[in-house]
C-alpha cells in the first residue's frame, strides 16, 4: 500500500500517477496496481491492472497509462492523497548490455511507458516515439537523454513511427508499441540483418531486436497461465519470462491475435 | 484451543483452507509469498495424460465481481508433473492433491494409474507421493477435457468407476456447476466409491467483443468464477451435503473467512480458494489465520460445531 503523490492527466486519455516510496524495479518490468477505496476483494476490479515502470526515483515510482476499460478508469478516478496497492517489481524488462553499441528506443502510442526508465540507462540512445493524435511524455525523454537531439517525433494517423528509423544504423533496438507495429519493425530489422548478412558474408545479422508484450494477466507471477506468448522454445509467460523477448523467438501470428 | 482440522478419505487436514486447481500452479510461485506450510492443502494445475498448450487467443477478461478463463489446461502432461514438480510439491509442508482431466476414458484410467504407481514407488522408498487424487470432470474450457463428462451422470459413472479400480488413492471427483442434476451426480459418485466430491468448477460462460462483433474468448465460451458465483455454488454445496455421505469440498467465489463459514455451514469439510489467489497473493495465509481468529472470537473450538448446521 503506497500513497499517490499525484495523477496527472497528459492526454485525452493517458495519465502518469506517481507512488510515494522507495519502490525496487529494471527497466522493462512492470507492477500490478489497484486502487484502495473502501475495497474489500469481492467486487469489480478484482483484478490488479499490470503496468509498466515508467520512471522511478529514490522516493517515487510513476505509471503512465492509458484508460482503456473500467480497471484503467478506476484507477484514473485516484487522487493524491490516496492510497494504491501494487505488488512488483514482476517480469522480465529490457536487458541491461555492456556492448550495446548504437542504440534505438522505438516506442509507440502507450509503448512508451517503459521506454523512459530504459532510456535513462541507454542515455546515447536514439529516441523514437510514434503518436496518433495527442503527443504525451516527450518532453521527459527530451530530458532523460544526453541531448533533445536524439528524440525524434512522427504524430499522425497516416504515417507510421517506422517510417523515422533505419534499423541498419543500429546494433540494438528495444521498442514497445501495439503489435502491429511491433511485428513490422521485427521484419524491417530482420530485412537489414540478411541485407547485412549477404553483404559481409557473415553467419547472422548483427542488430538485436528486443521487444515488450502486452497480455491480459490475473496473477502477474506466473500462476494462472492466462498471459501465455507462444515463442520457438514453446509458451512463455508475458509476466515472468517477459514481457521482454528478443523478437526472434515470438511467434508473431500468436501475437497479433487479439 | 480451537482446531481446524479435516479428514477427508483418511487424509488429515491441519485446516480446510485448499487452494483451487488452476489458481496456484504447483505452488512455487506463490512460495514466496505464503508460508504453503500453513495451507490445509494444494490442488496443482489440471493434469492430462499428454501436455498440452492449452487455447490460443485471449485467456482471461473480468466481469461483474469475476473473471473468465479460457486457458484450455495448459500443463507439462502426467508424467511432466511426476519429473519435475511433484518433488517440489512435497516440499512445501502441505496436502498434495493430484487434479487430473482427460479427453476419454483411456486417459483418464492411464493417468491415474500413473499417479497412483508412482505414488506408491515413492512411499515405498519412504518419500512422499501424491495425497489425493482429484478427478476433473468438468473444465469447461477445451473440447474434451472433461466437461463432456460431466453433465450426464451415466457417462461420468464410467470414468469414475474406471479410475477408482486403478487407484487406492483418496479420490475426490470435482463437478461442473453444468451438470444435468448435481445431486445425482454427487450420488453416483458415491456409491462408485469415491471419497469425497468437490464442487463448483467454473460456470460456462460468454463476453462478446460487440467491436469485432465475436466472441471474446477464441474458443466461445470460458469459464466464469469469482465472487459472482458464490450465491449459487453455496445453494448446490448445500444441496450436495444434505444428499451425500462423503465430504463435500466446497468452492466458488470464496474471498473471505466468513465466505468460508458458509460454505462450511452448508455441510462442506473443506473449501478450495481459487480466483481470490488472483485478487490477493497472500489469501492463503490470511485465510487461514483469519479462520482461527474467528472461531476464537466466536467461541467455536471445532469447525464440527457448525458444520451443515442448517441442516
Amino acid at each position: 500500500m503506497a500513497y499517490i503523490i499525484s495523477n496527472e492527466q497528459v492526454a485525452a486519455d493517458v495519465f502518469v500517477m506517481r507512488v510515494a516510496g522507495q519502490h525496487a524495479g529494471g527497466m522493462g518490468q512492470f507492477y500490478m496496481l489497484r486502487g484502495d477505496d473502501g475495497y474489500r476483494g469481492d467486487s469489480y476490479p478484482l483484478l490488479s491492472r499490470p503496468l509498466s515502470i515508467h520512471d522511478r526515483g529514490d522516493d517515487y515510482i510513476a505509471f503512465l497509462y492509458r484508460v482503456h476499460g473500467r480497471g484503467t478508469a478506476i484507477l484514473s478516478r485516484l487522487a493524491a492523497g490516496q492510497q494504491v496497492l501494487l505488488e512488483g517489481p514482476f517480469g522480465n524488462g529490457f536487458p541491461l548490455l555492456k556492448e550495446c553499441g548504437r542504440v534505438a528506443l522505438v516506442g509507440g502510442g502507450m509503448g512508451c511507458a517503459p521506454l523512459l526508465l530504459t532510456a535513462r540507462h541507454y542515455t546515447e540512445a536514439d529516441i523514437y516515439l510514434g503518436f496518433s493524435g495527442e503527443m504525451f511524455a516527450v518532453n521527459a525523454f527530451r530530458q532523460a537523454v544526453d541531448s533533445a537531439e536524439q528524440v525524434q517525433v512522427m504524430n499522425s494517423r497516416q504515417q507510421s513511427v517506422l517510417e523515422l528509423l533505419d534499423p541498419s544504423r543500429y546494433d540494438t533496438i528495444l521498442a514497445c508499441g501495439p503489435a502491429g507495429m511491433l511485428r513490422a519493425l521485427a521484419e524491417c530489422t530482420a530485412a537489414a540483418n540478411r541485407h547485412s548478412m549477404e553483404q559481409t558474408g557473415g553467419s547472422r545479422g548483427d542488430i538485436r531486436l528486443y521487444i515488450s508484450t502486452e497480455k491480459h494477466m490475473a496473477c502477474g507471477i506466473g500462476a494462472c497461465l492466462t498471459c501465455t506468448v507462444q515463442t520457438n522454445g514453446g509458451n512463455r509467460r508475458t509476466c515472468v519470462e517477459g514481457p521482454v523477448f528478443a523478437a526472434e523467438e515470438v511467434n508473431w501470428d500468436d501475437l497479433t491475435t487479439v | 484451543m480451537t482446531s481446524l482440522q479435516c479428514n477427508i478419505g483418511g487424509v488429515e487436514l491441519r485446516n480446510p483452507v485448499i487452494m483451487a486447481s488452476g489458481t496456484y500452479g504447483f505452488g512455487r510461485e506463490y512460495a514466496s509469498y505464503v508460508d504453503t506450510g500453513i495451507l490445509g492443502g494444494i490442488s496443482c494445475k489440471g493434469l492430462t495424460l499428454h501436455p498440452r498448450p492449452g487455447n490460443p487467443g485471449c485467456r482471461v477478461q473480468e466481469t461483474a465481481s469475476g473473471m473468465m478463463n479460457s486457458v484450455g489446461l495448459e500443463n507439462p502432461g502426467v508424467q511432466g508433473f511426476l519429473d519435475h514438480e511433484l518433488g517440489y510439491m512435497t516440499t512445501l509442508g502441505t496436502a498434495v492433491i493430484a487434479n487430473l482431466g482427460g479427453s476419454n476414458a483411456e486417459e483418464y484410467i492411464e493417468g491415474a494409474r500413473l499417479l497412483t504407481e508412482h505414488t506408491h514407488r515413492l512411499r515405498q522408498q519412504g518419500s512422499r507421493g501424491i495425497d489425493m487424487l482429484e478427478l476433473n470432470i468438468s473444465c469447461p474450457n477445451v473440447r474434451e477435457g472433461g466437461i463432456q463428462f460431466g453433465i450426464h451422470t451415466e457417462t461420468a459413472r464410467s470414468i469414475v468407476r474406471q479410475v477408482r479400480s486403478v487407484t487406492e488413492l483418496p479420490l475426490l471427483v470435482k463437478l461442473s456447476p453444468g451438470a444435468q442434476d448435481i445431486v445425482e451426480m454427487a450420488l453416483m459418485c458415491e456409491q462408485e466409491g469415491a471419497d469425497a466430491v468437490s464442487l463448483v468448477n467454473t460456470f460456462s460462460a460468454m463476453k462478446i467483443d460487440i467491436y469485432r462483433r465475436r466472441s471474446a474468448f477464441g474458443n466461445l465460451y470460458a469459464g466464469l468464477s469469482g465472487p459472482a458465483i458464490k450465491p449459487i455454488a453455496l445453494r448446490m454445496v448445500h444441496q450436495v451435503a444434505s444428499a451425500v455421505s462423503i465430504p463435500v469440498i466446497g468452492m466458488g467465489g470464496i474471498s473471505s473467512v466468513e465466505d468460508m463459514i458458509e460454505f462450511i455451514m452448508a455441510g462442506a469439510e473443506a473449501v478450495q480458494v481459487g480466483t481470490y489467489n488472483f485478487v490477493n497473493l497472500r489469501a492463503g495465509t490470511e485465510l487461514v489465520d483469519g479462520l482461527q481468529l474467528w472461531m476464537e472470537q466466536q467461541g467455536v473450538e471445532s469447525l464440527a460445531e457448525i458444520r451443515g448446521i442448517l441442516g
